[in-house]
């Protein structure tokens, strides 16, 4: 376990039993005291809250909480409170999420528990990087749709965008240059694109909700990289993953090395990288012979007119 | 075959046309042509994200699919029915001639290669160099061609080599599972690169190169498989000579054999 991994007060209260046996408060009580907080909060996304369909009977305080008199503590200091316990530096644009991501922990246990190992939940408790997703990144904190929500954005079509929109927009790029010793680029392009040129990424949005995005293959809170023994993308690992039933069931060890949209480079995949610089030559040097051939053929044509 | 003696005089022809195109690669080339532009159609889209609107014009993913199958199942058809019906029959027949001949021995023969009418031969370079020099104002006029010229070779080739590499990289993609049972995963990668960019080269040839060779009335000579007689002698004068001449012995030494090189000419 992380040294940074903080304790939801709830399960310290409650001796980390499971969220079964947390009393939840419901039905009027819950609506009662909602009110009382939308008396002030009805303009912001806490009125939104109103119209939510998953943890329609839960109290603000449920996630809020550290709210329990009024007047409440201002949400910079929610963040420092959560800070103590144990998130090491916060930026101070992150505070408010990180105590928001705190309380989730109450009841999705155990998905709390795979994220501290993943690569996101390492980054952010072991290294201190804020930059890496708490909970409220992925799904929203206000309005958390199913994610078979059309809405949502968790719903299999929005993964790639959700994923990239903020985050994956050329970060491997990034993250490998800093962390390869010869300080070699190892894609030159962001391999984010290369899933939008692909099959996977057309057939889910033209009418194949079944078919792959980020989180079929890198999971949705045990994302690890591909050398992690455990990874779902490490090529120990791939022909389950690859071999899901609503995928590719009868793959094999061959066929899984395929998998991935790392873009060919020199170093990764050169048969391809040289391949595919063949041919664009024998493509430009066609197309360039033909817009000549055509242009003169013209010409003359023209000339024997007049 | 001659029709001089059917009538002569009454029905006596006011001009001539001349068989280019058999009903049977007629019918393949339009199989062929509605099947290429359905691929490309389906295509274009599957490959560019930018043209991926049509995806739901066409009614979704698996009817893009589906018609891309279709289509390509057609496009193959036609290309293994031109090996089985022209290809083949035609490499039986130079075969037969030279039976006892062995193979080593009869690909160095150049009358071999020449038998095989869209093969590149010798003229074929100096066609190349007297075009430059046309298209360079040195000299005035456009090489003499046969049946088949420097342009028509080029294009057939082409296609000869692109629809082996087209259903090859297309049946890997259909079925990866089959081919990384023996090979590894990146071929899966390099028959999907072998399949868009050869897809893009033939899409460029055809689209641009192949319609501007045509031009007008060009659906009418592929519906009609005729040339007339001053096209004849304008495109493929070395052709018009050769038939002429065949005409003529065969006029001398009453026929009892069939003209050579399945050539047919017809009055009207």
């Amino acid at each position: 376990m992380c040294s940074y991994a903080p304790v939801s007060p709830y399960q310290e209260q409650l001796g980390a039993k499971g969220y079964e046996d947390i009393l939840l408060p419901s039905g009027e009580f819950v609506k009662q005291q909602n009110a009382q907080c939308l008396q002030c909060h009805h303009l912001g996304e806490g009125f939104k809250y109103q119209s939510t369909e998953i943890h329609k009977e839960l109290a603000c305080t449920n996630c809020h909480i550290d709210i329990s008199e009024f007047p409440h503590l201002a949400t910079v200091e929610v963040g420092q409170r959560a800070n103590k316990n144990g998130f090491g530096q916060v930026s101070s644009a992150r505070k408010h999420f990180t105590g928001a991501s705190y309380s989730c922990i109450t009841c999705h246990d155990k998905e709390y528990a795979d994220f501290l190992s993943d690569s996101h939940g390492r980054a952010l408790f072991e290294q201190a990087n804020f930059k890496a997703p708490l909970c409220t990144d992925c799904h929203r904190r206000h309005n958390p749709f199913s994610k078979q929500d059309l809405r949502s954005r968790v719903y299999p079509v929005n993964i790639p965008k959700t994923c990239v929109r903020d985050c994956h927009a050329g970060i491997e790029e990034l993250v490998l240059r800093d962390s390869t010793a010869s300080g070699q680029v190892v894609y030159e392009s962001s391999p984010e694109e290369a899933y939008f040129e692909s099959g996977h990424w057309k057939a889910l949005k033209y009418g194949m909700v079944n078919s792959a995005q980020c989180v079929s293959c890198h999971t949705a809170h045990q994302i690890l990289g591909p050398d992690a023994p455990q990874s779902s993308i490490n090529m120990a690992n791939r022909i389950q993953t690859c071999g899901q039933k609503s995928c590719h069931p009868q793959t094999n060890a061959n066929f899984v090395q395929a998998a991935g949209h790392a873009i060919p480079s020199r170093h990764k995949r050169a048969v391809l990288f040289y391949a595919k610089k063949l041919f664009s030559l024998l493509i430009w040097t066609v197309f360039s012979l033909l817009a000549v051939y055509i242009s003169m053929d013209a010409y003359k044509r023209l000339r024997k007119q007049r | 075959m001659v029709n001089d003696k059917r009538q002569p005089g009454k029905h006596r022809p006011a001009h001539r046309t001349f068989l280019r195109f058999p009903l049977k690669h007629r019918i393949m080339h339009w199989i062929f042509a509605l099947s290429f532009i359905v691929l490309a159609l389906t295509g274009l889209p599957l490959r560019f994200d930018g043209l991926a609107f049509l995806i739901p014009v066409f009614g979704g993913i698996v009817v893009v699919h589906r018609m891309h199958y279709v289509a390509a199942a057609g496009l193959s058809a036609v290309f293994l029915f031109h090996l089985l019906l022209d290809v083949i029959p035609l490499l039986r027949r130079i075969y037969a001639k030279v039976s006892g001949l062995e193979i080593s021995l009869l690909l160095k023969c150049k009358r071999f290669w020449h038998a095989i009418p869209l093969l590149p031969h010798g003229k074929d370079l100096e066609d190349v160099r007297e075009l430059i020099l046309y298209y360079c104002n040195v000299v005035q006029s456009k090489p003499q061609f046969d049946r088949f010229n420097v342009h028509h070779k080029f294009g057939y080739l082409a296609v000869f080599w692109g629809m082996p590499v087209m259903m090859l990289s297309g049946l890997a993609m259909l079925k990866p599972m089959w081919v990384t049972r023996l090979l590894p995963g990146d071929f899966v990668l390099l028959a999907k690169l072998a399949h868009s960019e050869e897809a893009l080269l033939a899409i460029g040839v055809i689209f641009v190169w192949h319609l501007y060779e045509v031009r007008f009335p060009f659906v009418k000579r592929m519906l009609t498989g005729r040339l007339s007689e001053e096209e004849m002698m304008r495109h493929h004068p070395l052709e018009y000579q050769r038939i002429l001449r065949q005409r003529a012995r065969q006029l001398r030494t009453l026929p009892t054999e069939p003209a050579e090189g399945g050539l047919e000419e017809s009055s009207q």
